[in-house]
């Protein structure tokens, strides 16, 4: 007998809305099907009405947890739009929020995901570590979560007094840390009964569903835009690629386990090799852009996050496009999930640490029919030809 | 007359004793995870199950369209009625229960299963895939961790040579404690308990990540508060069952003239050992899937119990015990 367990919109099991249809089999789960857009905020054509300095401030709330990185993403692209490079100090003190972000999500993450396993005691033990890393993040910001560090052109604030000394405390105490999380994982009997060969993700598809991040790095696949290009500070520091090939859930455990050691060795190198001078340009905030595009990278915690700006010589961003790691990875789940039980569902959706409320872009709803539509490529070029068509000589007008 | 006064006064005590083993549950598990868990209502917050089930009392009773009205109503009594029915066979002072007849263990385990029952029941009466989910999981639980449950309390029967509580007392009051001649069967009992008890690893059937919370998931008001309530109740059951069984239950060293008091306080130190035991069990692991769990019970926890049966009966036929 099988049949659709709905799960989502509003679940337990998801923090965030998102609606899975699962076909079931008693407890076995034949297929899925994932509905995404129901957190859609209209961002992107927000930013169009919005200056190119006050936008730096709207994309840090795209998500609460990887701020920083849209931040740093949307500075790096609107700097090479104004064709400036920020001085090397704000780079670096950049460069430091994004590796503290990054252990502060993957503390959050590993919580998570051992509350779906049911291992709350873990879930509390990694979130007290994550309050250490957030005070660290109240010392130098003077704010816990979205931390408003970078500007076009820098950063806007210096480090407080003090804090290198904090940092060369905090990294010893958080690579103990991980060493007892990793002896955890792969000791303990019911972490591995619920991690160990569940939600595998093949290498093979791991790279056609175009995975990224921890979750590509999980399957063997050495895909991170730090290794890729040097971006920010990266270049120098004692960044190293971390990859486990098993690619089911303990793999993507492990892989982020060592990679919050990693960021604990480049915060080191960072503090050790901070350079003097200014932290930013000081740019006058109505500075018109050139006509210019960009098309920045970075690797959030989650994995790849891409911006494409455009601009039309305006105070304001002709077109925001922003690219989040979750969407990348929400195909994967289809695949991992096929074969597993229904018990296995929680933990090897969180295995790719969906964030999905900086995912949903837009959502095509019918209101006179009541209907949910998906547009193919095709349709879409096809839509918008026929929109500009339509419209040409508004825009025209518009721009004389 | 007085029996119906007896075991008023009696159910009244046990409730208030089972909100206070819930409560000492809450904080032990709180304390495990660095947290200071229930603190405003009463003394360290000692009177917040009380108040989690008052507020249940008071909240609406509704149901989704399509369910067994009948079964759901029945269900959350019949459960309390059938958990203090068994505690009334449990000695707390004197060395027989309020009942006490020849073989009142076998009518403990028979009522531990209605229960089972009740559960599985109350399930299939919710018209939701979760609760069908949760029961059917309940269900392929049960027939794993209730026979090593029944089996592990045979091999005691059998190393004491009686079905009835009062004797098995009175046995290791004369012999040695039985959790001495049979720590497998206490293993195996704390691990069947642990399952029956719906706690970490075995919170299966009402798996909150998962499938909400399983086959209590429609539930409110009253019927949530009566099995909370039968939870409760059970988790004093087993752990007083535990202290009874494999401790020695009332027996211990005591003064002339005050064997009643004394009696409580052991009976009360060995609950809380087994209440313990089971409360810190359940912070340190993480939920195992139902078939894992199926596969822990039939391939290692049915074979010890079998195992510990046979060592008790070559004990005593070789005349050991």
């Amino acid at each position: 007998m099988s049949f659709y367990l709905p799960i989502g919109p509003i679940h337990p099991a998801l923090k965030e809305p998102l609606n899975f249809i699962f076909k079931v089999e008693g407890e076995l789960v034949i297929d899925a099907e994932p509905n995404i857009g129901f957190a859609h905020r209209g961002i992107e054509k927000l930013m169009e009405n919005k200056t190119w300095m006050q936008n730096a401030f709207l994309a840090e709330h795209i998500c609460g947890i990887c701020s920083a990185d849209h931040q740093g993403c949307y500075t790096q692209g609107a700097e090479i739009i104004y064709e400036k490079k920020p001085p090397e100090r704000g780079l670096f003190i950049r460069t430091l929020v994004w590796e503290l972000e990054r252990i502060h999500s993957h503390l959050l993450w590993i919580g998570v995901a051992m509350h779906e396993a049911g291992f709350d005691t873990f879930f509390m033990y990694a979130w007290r570590d994550r309050e250490v890393v957030l005070d660290l993040f109240e010392a130098l910001c003077g704010r816990r979560v979205v931390y408003s560090m970078s500007t076009i052109g820098g950063v806007r604030r210096d480090l407080p007094s003090q804090f290198a000394e904090k940092i060369k405390k905090f990294v010893p105490y958080i690579k103990k840390r991980m060493k007892v999380y990793e002896d955890l994982a792969l000791r303990d009997q019911t972490i591995l009964a619920r991690f160990q060969n569940v939600g595998i993700l093949k290498k093979s598809d791991a790279i056609d569903l175009g995975a990224v991040g921890p979750t590509a790095r999980g399957s063997g696949v050495k895909r991170d835009v730090r290794y890729e290009e040097s971006y920010g500070a990266y270049e120098g520091s004692p960044y190293r690629i971390v990859v486990e090939d098993a690619g089911d859930s303990l793999a993507k455990l492990l892989v982020r386990i060592k990679e919050i050691v990693v960021s604990a060795d480049i915060l080191e190198y960072l503090v050790d090799n901070m350079p003097s001078g200014p932290i930013n340009l000081n740019l006058p905030p109505m500075a018109k852009p050139p006509v210019n595009e960009a098309f920045s990278r970075v690797e959030a915690p989650r994995g790849e996050l891409v911006y494409y700006l455009k601009s039309d010589g305006n105070l304001k961003p002709y077109r925001v496009k922003v690219r989040t790691p979750t969407l990348a990875n929400i195909t994967s789940v289809v695949a991992m999930v096929k074969g597993m039980y229904i018990a296995d569902i929680p933990v090897v959706y969180a295995s790719i640490d969906p964030c999905i409320g900086c995912m949903d872009r837009v959502l095509i709803i019918d209101t006179k029919k009541r209907k949910q539509k998906i547009m193919t490529k095709e349709e879409l070029i096809h839509f918008s030809n026929k929109w500009f068509k339509k419209h040409l000589n508004e825009l025209k007008e518009e721009r004389a | 007359m007085e029996y119906l006064l007896y075991s008023i006064i009696f159910s009244v005590s046990a409730i208030l004793v089972a909100f206070f083993l819930e409560w000492f549950d809450r904080k032990v598990y709180a304390r495990i995870q660095h947290r200071v868990g229930p603190k405003i209502t009463g003394p360290h917050g000692v009177l917040q199950p009380i108040a989690d089930f008052i507020k249940l009392l008071t909240k609406e009773d509704c149901l989704v369209k399509g369910s067994d009205t009948l079964l759901l109503d029945m269900g959350p009594v019949l459960s309390v009625a059938f958990v203090l029915f068994s505690l009334f066979f449990i000695p707390f002072g004197y060395s027989e229960g309020l009942l006490s007849i020849p073989g009142d263990l076998i009518i403990i385990i028979v009522l531990s299963s209605f229960v089972a029952v009740m559960i599985l029941l109350t399930g299939y009466a919710q018209k939701s895939a979760y609760a069908n989910v949760g029961a059917a999981r309940w269900a392929e639980l049960f027939i794993s961790f209730e026979i090593p449950f029944v089996i592990s309390l045979a091999s005691i029967t059998v190393a004491s040579r009686s079905i009835t509580i009062s004797e098995i007392i009175s046995w290791q009051a004369h012999n040695l404690p039985l959790i001495v001649i049979a720590p497998i069967a206490l293993v195996t009992f704390i691990f069947s308990s642990l399952a029956k008890l719906e706690k970490t690893p075995f919170d299966i059937p009402e798996a909150e990540t998962e499938i909400a919370a399983g086959w209590m998931v429609e539930l409110s008001g009253r019927k949530l508060a009566f099995f909370r309530l039968t939870k409760d109740l059970e988790y004093l059951l087993l752990s007083a069952l535990g202290a009874v069984i494999f401790l020695g239950g009332p027996i211990g060293p005591s003064l002339p003239g005050l064997e009643l008091i004394f009696g409580i306080i052991w009976m009360a130190i060995k609950t809380i050992i087994f209440a313990l035991v089971f409360s810190i069990l359940r912070g340190l692991v993480a939920r195992y899937r139902i078939d894992q769990a199926i596969h822990l019970f039939w391939h290692k926890v049915i074979p010890l119990t079998f195992f510990q049966l046979i060592i008790i009966v070559m004990l005593g036929l070789f005349g050991f015990i």
